[in-house]
């Protein structure tokens, strides 16, 4: 079997390549090689079973937790800290867009010149001006709403749908906000909105969408982790639309298909990949001109290192021992403290945040490690259901709703920098569940440093509590879980320092690509979805004007 | 192929549940609002509640069990202890730590698989407009369009 291009994994790096390359040439031949299965989206049943049980069909397709003593898990931490892998990523026909929360944040100007300004880690090979466009591009492909008018960054288009107002209990933290002198705005958030209506005379804001989808727009059902009418962006009903409504002839996707390692032609080019189909366990070779990895930033990484010839005896671009190296993902840290009173009978309505603060993702705290704030959508802890199905009586549920009896809590996320021996490597005796030989994680920390940044942060948010009538003295609950690992295959311009160059081709090889969260030389504060989408639209618009292999 | 619906294959060899096994479920769920004072109409919701548990079936068919043992358990303590009270120790008499697991008693089974799930289902199709809220987790709010009410509370309103 001989194609054009072949792709390792469905998530929205693959989708958005895999698109652009077909809109350019619909006569490609694009290869699309999923390791896991198809998980049932918009699906009523299943979405109420969602609903009353908070269990979402895609979750038996994550790591299980780490191997314990009276437990057989997944995977190995190997390092002094545990980085979380269980809940982290997805393993299914599209990617971890199944289960992501759809938060989509440009990075800042100054978080692509990070070495310049603090001495730590690598500088993009460009900035934020270069990426604006694809920034653009990616919020009309994830059909973001957002606030176009928002100054925090610039921006040469509209989101394509308005920003969702805050709600009532967001109102709370923003007024909080405002009497601490801490900057918000609203969440852009990859829900689906409704087109706007343009006409000669009244003519819609360049990037607003004013066409008609054959997705759904976001109907506010609070239950985004499974949406039933897929309104929040999911690569795999992208992926459908792909295959179903386009004359694209040379697309195809194959699920079940587990890469085993990438053929190396000789030292500067590779010429397919080996996998093996989980139904029947043959094994495969494909043969192609071009490969593109795009499995998430830790299987992309354990791909390269396991792909080995003479040429590249430590794995594919790893002649500088550099492939899995310089892991980062966000600590995330929940504040929370007892509400004084909820007069205004504020519970959840939404199961989106409307507010976010980048006020401390800032030029100033990118030495120490910009951090994020957000609302959550249940800031205040007040749950009905769960007040009923106790017994209590109506009079003690509204008790409970508007007394003193409910939880304010305000979430984040920290930056934290790469270190060269925090690292992923192959565990390559023994298999996950999916196929995929399991994944050694090592990490150290330095954790009195940490605490001392958490006790600035918690110094910073303190006055917003403060602001609510709230007493915040308790330290933050800090989850290290690997949602969005990273850098792992950095971009860089030199070869000596990284994996990727610009164009994400990996260094010293003509024809092999890879676009995951792997290739960020940092992440910033803020989720890496929108910025993959981005990179993802710029590799294809790269690769369909003639660059590369 | 997306949207075909969920079904365990065992449910597909399933016969329906009767006419009277849905009437006495529905009463259950007619109770969660007489039980907590909600002011929503629930009549209209009688063919989502009927979809509901067509779909709970389809998805583990246990369930099966659950209703139609659930349905004769409740009949049986209305008979015995009259309607009120029946309900009360239904959906009120609940131990103070959730129980999780088998259930130990019939009771039990109906308290989580029935009364639990119904006052979800009942909360998210409009009982929770009773406490204030305009949007809640599984209600169709509508979408967010301009010039349109806020599908949810909005700060200062």
């Amino acid at each position: 079997m001989k194609v054009g291009t072949v792709i390792i994994g469905s998530g929205v790096a693959a989708t958005a390549v895999a698109q652009t390359l077909l809109k350019a040439d619909s006569q490609a031949s694009v290869l699309i090689l999923e390791a896991g299965v198809r998980v049932k989206t918009k699906d009523y049943g299943l979405w109420e079973h969602y609903l009353l049980t908070r269990q979402a069909p895609y979750e038996q397709y994550t790591d299980l937790p780490y191997t314990t003593r009276d437990i057989k898990g997944e995977n190995k931490i190997a390092g002094a800290a545990d980085v979380t892998l269980n809940g982290a990523r997805v393993f299914a026909y599209g990617g971890s867009t199944l289960h992501w929360g759809g938060w989509s944040f440009r990075l800042k100007p100054e978080d692509f010149y990070l070495k310049t300004n603090t001495g730590n880690g690598i500088d993009w090979p460009f900035d934020y001006d270069d990426l604006e466009r694809f920034y653009c591009d990616a919020e009309s492909h994830l059909a973001i709403s957002g606030d176009s008018a928002d100054p925090l960054l610039p921006r040469s288009r509209a989101y394509p749908f308005r920003k969702f107002p805050f709600t009532a209990m967001d109102g709370v933290i923003a007024d909080a906000m405002e009497q601490a002198n801490i900057l918000y705005s609203h969440m852009p958030i990859a829900r689906r909105g409704v087109p706007v209506h343009s006409s000669p005379a009244a003519p819609a804001q360049p990037g607003a969408s004013t066409e008609p989808s054959r997705h759904a727009p976001c109907q506010t059902t609070g239950t985004c982790k499974y949406c039933p009418f897929g309104a929040r962006y999911a690569a795999c009903n992208y992926l459908d639309d792909l295959t179903e409504w386009n004359e694209w002839p040379g697309l195809s996707v194959r699920l079940g298909a587990v890469v085993d390692r990438i053929i190396i032609d000789r030292k500067r080019k590779v010429k397919g990949v080996t996998f093996w189909d989980r139904e029947t366990g043959d094994l495969h070779d494909v043969e192609a001109d071009r490969i593109i990895v795009a499995a998430g930033a830790i299987e992309s990484a354990k791909l390269l290192l396991r792909s080995i010839s003479t040429d590249w005896p430590s794995g594919l671009g790893n002649g500088y021992d550099l492939v899995g190296r310089y892991l980062v993902t966000h600590p995330y840290f929940i504040f929370e403290t007892k509400f004084p009173a909820n007069p205004k009978r504020l519970q959840a309505e939404m199961d989106f945040p409307t507010l976010v603060s980048r006020h401390f993702d800032s030029r100033a705290e990118q030495e120490r490690g910009k951090f994020l704030l957000v609302a959550p959508p249940d800031a205040i802890s007040f749950n009905l259901a769960e007040a009923l199905q106790k017994g209590h009586s109506r009079q003690k549920v509204e008790e409970l709703l508007v007394g003193d009896a409910n939880r304010v809590r305000l979430h984040g996320m920290i930056e934290v920098f790469g270190q060269a021996g925090n690292r992923v490597k192959n565990i390559l005796n023994d298999y996950n569940r999916i196929g995929l030989p399991m994944t050694q994680v090592e990490y150290t920390r330095d954790d009195r440093a940490f605490e001392e940044r958490m006790a600035e942060v918690q110094s910073k948010v303190v006055p917003i509590f403060a602001a609510m009538g709230a007493n915040l003295t308790e330290k933050p609950t800090i989850s290290w879980r690997a949602d969005h690992a990273a850098s792992v295959c950095r971009m860089s311009k030199k070869e000596t320092e990284g994996v990727v160059d610009a164009d994400l081709r990996v260094h010293g090889i003509d024809n092999l690509y890879v676009i995951s969260n792997a290739v960020f030389p940092n992440i910033g504060a803020v989720n890496p979805t929108l910025t993959l989408t981005a990179l993802a639209l710029r590799l294809g618009e790269h690769l369909s004007s003639g660059g590369g292999a | 192929m997306y949207q075909r619906k969920a079904i365990h294959p065992l449910s597909q060899l399933m016969s329906p549940l009767t006419p009277a096994t849905i009437d006495t479920l529905w009463d259950i769920f007619v109770a969660v609002g007489e039980q907590w004072s909600l002011t929503d109409e629930v009549t209209s919701y009688r063919l989502r509640f009927e979809t509901f548990l067509e779909n709970r079936i389809a998805i583990s068919p246990v369930y099966r069990g659950y209703y139609v043992d659930g349905a004769v358990f409740v009949t049986d303590l209305v008979a015995e202890l009259g309607r009120l009270p029946a309900y009360n120790r239904l959906f009120k008499q609940k131990p103070r730590v959730a129980p999780s697991g088998i259930p130990a008693t019939r009771l039990e089974a109906a308290q989580r698989y029935l009364a639990n799930e119904f006052i979800v289902l009942r909360l998210a199709l409009g009982g929770f407009k009773s406490f204030g809220s305009i949007n809640y987790r599984g209600y169709f709010g509508g979408a967010n369009i301009e010039g349109e009410p806020t599908p949810y509370r909005e700060r200062g309103k």
